[in-house]
């Protein structure tokens, strides 16, 4: 199908975007790489008014290194940073999801930002960013919002961006000297939505572990996060176990909830014995 | 709304509504038909082309988007009728049947040529071609022409 009309605004500067996006109010959408927004606007299950195109606003693109955190521009594509070996020295389990993330003509276009807004269940960026306890910056006419990504994501295609507001900027952690990072998913075909994904890192002591796919939002694994209670099989075994217990999982026509909390232990068990040993 | 771009080296400039999707650009437009429209959803990787160097799914980006960019389409591949080394590969190999999908992974696999990271091994080549969806060949013929491709 094709997309219902719409008029199309390309600023050049963030301020301009703002401008834009609070003139136009709920009927405005910004779109950077298109790649979840242009698939629902083809099968009109949106039909934004305005489209505010941000690819193109220097200020958006790339990341650099602040301190002992990195700030990640929302409209960096995810080929550039997949392609980049400082980033990857610097956020190594976002380098790991992002080869997961979509086909290379996918990424090519789609950026960090736009997955993150769109907030599909099972995405590997909102994935990461749970697990590292990403801060998110958002900013509208009325100024700039910072929220822990925790706050941010809502539920499934749910996520807290108000209209006219305008997200910015990721911030992550910068991974210390001796973190271990694993990232697992099963997906039916290479680069598609994982069935089910998990992503952990630790260092030193602590544990960070999520699970994506499962439920609506990156469930965190908090009983997963001491690293001494894990290393016996047996033990950790109880302590996957545990951790899934209460969970009741997301069931579609591509795996039923049983095999969603089966396939959540299986990851579960490959990224704690990768980190842990 | 006033678009200006390079499509396969000739300068083009057109007036286009915003909502016309590039894939439709290049063919109803520029008559490039080469270009395939499968899904239009960016599942089915039959409509990828190469725009500043870069395989996209044209389905997903809007004509407008592609102002002021290089974009190459497969008519680019042989210009004077003789088949690109890649394309060569693909018919000795039977490496399409239909051949409907065969544009969208040529041009994958061409910008990647373009800055020398084409698959070299089986699993890189499937990886690769996780982006096209092909019905017909199985996808190992295809597997051999592009290792046959690269050496």
């Amino acid at each position: 199908m094709k997309p219902a009309a719409f008029e199309y605004f390309r600023p050049a500067s963030i301020d301009e975007a703002i401008d834009l996006l609070d003139r136009h109010g709920e009927e405005a959408r910004p779109i950077a790489g298109g790649q979840s927004l242009v698939p629902t606007m083809n099968l009109r299950l949106a039909t934004p008014a305005v489209l505010v195109d941000i690819s193109r606003i220097a200020a958006l693109q790339g990341w650099r290194r602040d301190g002992d955190v990195v700030r990640i521009g929302a409209a960096t594509r995810q080929a550039a940073l997949l392609g980049d070996s400082g980033f990857a020295a610097a956020v190594p389990l976002l380098a790991m999801a992002l080869t997961h993330v979509g086909h290379v003509q996918t990424r090519s276009r789609g950026t960090i930002g736009g997955s993150l807004v769109h907030g599909d269940p099972a995405a590997e960026i909102g994935l990461v960013a749970a697990t590292l306890d990403a801060e998110i910056v958002l900013r509208g006419a009325r100024g700039e919002r910072r929220l822990p990504v925790r706050d941010f994501q809502l539920g499934a295609l749910a996520t807290d961006v108000a209209a006219g507001e305008l997200l910015v900027e990721i911030i992550l952690p910068v991974a210390v000297a001796g973190t271990r990072c694993a990232f697992r998913e099963l997906a039916r075909r290479r680069g598609d939505f994982a069935l089910v994904a998990v992503a952990a890192q630790r260092t030193y002591d602590r544990l960070a572990v999520c699970i994506g796919g499962l439920e609506a939002v990156p469930r965190r694994c908090t009983g997963l996060s001491t690293r001494l209670a894990l290393e016996d099989l047996d033990a950790r075994a109880d302590a996957i176990g545990r951790e899934l217990a209460s969970v009741t999982p997301l069931a579609d026509l591509h795996a039923s909830g049983d095999y969603r909390r089966h396939l959540a232990a299986v990851l579960l068990e490959d990224c704690l014995r990768e980190v842990l040993t | 709304m006033k678009l200006a771009c390079t499509v396969n080296g000739e300068p083009v400039a057109a007036d286009v509504p915003p909502r016309l999707l590039l894939s439709d650009f290049l063919r109803h437009e520029l008559k490039l038909t080469g270009t395939n429209v499968g899904c239009e959803m960016g599942v089915c990787g039959a409509c990828t082309v190469i725009v500043d160097g870069e395989p996209v799914r044209s389905c997903l980006m809007f004509a407008v988007q592609a102002d002021g960019s290089t974009v190459r389409t497969i008519e680019s591949l042989a210009p004077d009728g003789r088949l690109a080394p890649l394309q060569d590969a693909f018919h000795r190999h039977h490496a399409l049947q239909c051949g409907f999908c065969t544009p969208g992974i040529l041009m994958t696999l061409i910008a990647l040529a373009d800055r020398g990271a084409l698959p070299r091994t089986e699993p890189e080549a499937r990886e690769v071609l996780s982006g096209n969806i092909c019905r017909c060949t199985g996808y190992q013929a295809i597997v051999d022409a592009i290792l046959e491709g690269t050496r």
